[in-house]
């Protein structure tokens, strides 16, 4: 039996023609920060959204806690989706829903607690992603970033065991970009495991201890963030290159 | 000739997913949990929202359909079946007929934007990845509310054409309001009303389904919104037009007879 809390085995994923994933492997251990790298088009969210059965992979295996949650059905997902939550580039909040109401929702949805109870966690969640005060606010009347934190602070209100950040940064000026890096690092030091998929070179570099470069569907680099730093691999210096944080020559 | 074939193989699958996902939303409806709030909210956007709407085609019916046949019999002497033929019309056909279709216009469309943008918007994958079911919380409300409320618009929709028949046969006619109602009591029995409302109720079952059905696969950002919202229009409108014919036949071959 592996130590590991997800493991990716040998996974294969197609749309019509166009291979995504051609054998992608790797593990991840409890309370690692994994950054998950690559061009675009490579299947860095494809990857999140199968690990979570939002879409199904066509070959392989994955595994959370020993256990193989590829191929559940929709009913036995919920299971797993409080235990490995997904936080969505955009934040995905509902948007009839106020602040409160989108954060009180999976609250309601998975626990017995009292309103009392769910006030207080929620007042304790704001105050962590640093925006108390904004409970009755519409998703509408919030900034783009406030927006992303607000998204992470309801995929991680149910304790989640793993946390799939989906280019949280992504169009965020670079204040937002720090904001948000601090509210991972906040969760991340509860000892929740992350994989955050990102084109953010700096922004992984400040959050993550381990990269992995998705390339041509398969795992093109995986190391410690040390060794991404000082790597001299062709692989690292393609994508370095391609995502414009060096120089061709 | 391949399209052709593409298009019947893409036909038959879309039936079959709607068909999926309405005996999804049968086997939701009695599994725990429920949400009662939701469908209430459903209700009173449905039903409630959709009075002022279903009070006007109701007497606009009455009213058309009374002058038209009224001067169209009396050349034959025969205004005086003026309030059966209104009456009898209204309760079987015209007044869950009308009002679906009014309906499928205004609640169909909502529907289609709102789960439509919430789709394309991630939403429904948000509520997925927080381990709800969409099902329950988006198709499950609407779906009930739109069998319940259908058939009380449609026996408001149905009472208030034969008041409307009554005012122009009061001034047009001359025909008392005493004869008008015996003669509506004589004529449309307990069935008629029946199946006007049961055929109510499969259209709202109708509207809803193929409303949830295709906001669900919507795509392409705004405009995939908008092409949806005019899909569930046109086609439910279709659907319950087509569903309306064969509903009659078997009303008229195993009930009202």
């Amino acid at each position: 039996m592996s130590n590991s809390l997800l493991e990716i085995i040998d996974i294969y994923k197609s749309f019509d023609i166009k291979e995504v994933h051609k054998g992608v492997s790797f593990a991840l251990s409890k309370g690692e920060r994994i950054g998950l790298l690559g061009a675009s088009g490579t299947g860095k969210s494809v990857l999140l959204r199968s690990i979570v059965g939002l879409e199904f992979i066509d070959q392989g295996r994955i595994l959370y806690n020993g256990e193989r949650i590829d191929n559940l059905s929709e009913k036995d997902y919920p299971r797993i989706r409080k235990s490995i939550s997904y936080s969505f580039q955009s934040g995905a909040l509902f948007d009839s829903m106020n602040v409160f109401e989108n954060l009180a929702f999976p609250l309601f949805e998975h626990t017995d607690l009292s309103l009392e109870e769910i006030d207080a966690k929620i007042h304790e969640v704001l105050k962590l992603i640093g925006l108390e005060g904004i409970q009755h606010l519409l998703p509408s009347d919030l900034s783009g970033g406030m927006q992303k934190r607000v998204g992470m602070a309801r995929s991680m209100i149910l304790n989640p065991d793993i946390i799939l950040y989906d280019e949280p940064t992504a169009g965020l000026d670079p204040a937002n970009t720090v904001n948000v890096v601090k509210v991972m690092k906040k969760f991340s030091n509860t000892g929740v495991t992350s994989i955050f998929v990102t084109h953010d070179i700096p922004a992984a570099k400040e959050f993550c201890d381990r990269i992995i470069i998705l390339d041509k569907g398969h795992v093109a680099f995986d190391n410690t963030i040390e060794e991404f730093n000082n790597s001299d691999s062709p692989i690292v210096r393609k994508f370095l290159v391609t995502e414009g944080f060096e120089n061709a020559n | 000739m391949k399209e052709q074939r593409t298009q019947l193989s893409t036909l038959i699958f879309s039936i079959g997913e709607i068909y999926h996902l309405f005996q999804k939303t049968i086997l939701a409806s009695f599994s725990r949990p429920f949400y009662f709030k939701r469908l209430i909210e459903q209700i009173n956007y449905i039903g409630i929202g959709s009075l002022s709407i279903t009070i006007v085609i109701g007497l606009a019916m009455g009213l058309v359909m009374t002058i038209n046949f009224g001067y169209g019999l009396k050349k034959f002497g025969g205004t005086l079946y003026v309030p059966a033929v209104v009456s009898l019309s209204l309760a079987r056909e015209m007044a869950p007929l009308f009002t679906s279709l009014l309906i499928a216009g205004r609640v169909g469309s909502g529907i289609a934007a709102e789960i439509g943008a919430m789709n394309v918007t991630q939403q429904v994958d948000a509520l997925r990845a927080l381990g709800t079911d969409p099902i329950r919380v988006l198709v499950v409300p609407r779906f009930w509310a739109s069998v319940i409320s259908l058939p009380l618009l449609t026996a408001l929709s149905c009472a208030l054409g034969i008041l409307g028949g009554l005012v122009v046969c009061m001034n047009e006619f001359d025909i008392s309001a005493g004869f008008y109602f015996n003669k509506v009591f004589q004529t449309v029995k307990i069935a008629d009303y029946l199946s006007g409302l049961v055929k109510a109720m499969i259209f709202g079952g109708i509207i809803s389904i193929m409303a949830c059905y295709k906001s669900f696969n919507t795509v392409g950002g705004t405009k995939g919104v908008g092409l949806t919202t005019t899909w569930v229009v046109v086609m439910s409108s279709i659907m319950i037009l087509i569903t309306d014919f064969f509903i009659s036949k078997i009303f008229i071959v195993f009930w009202t007879n």
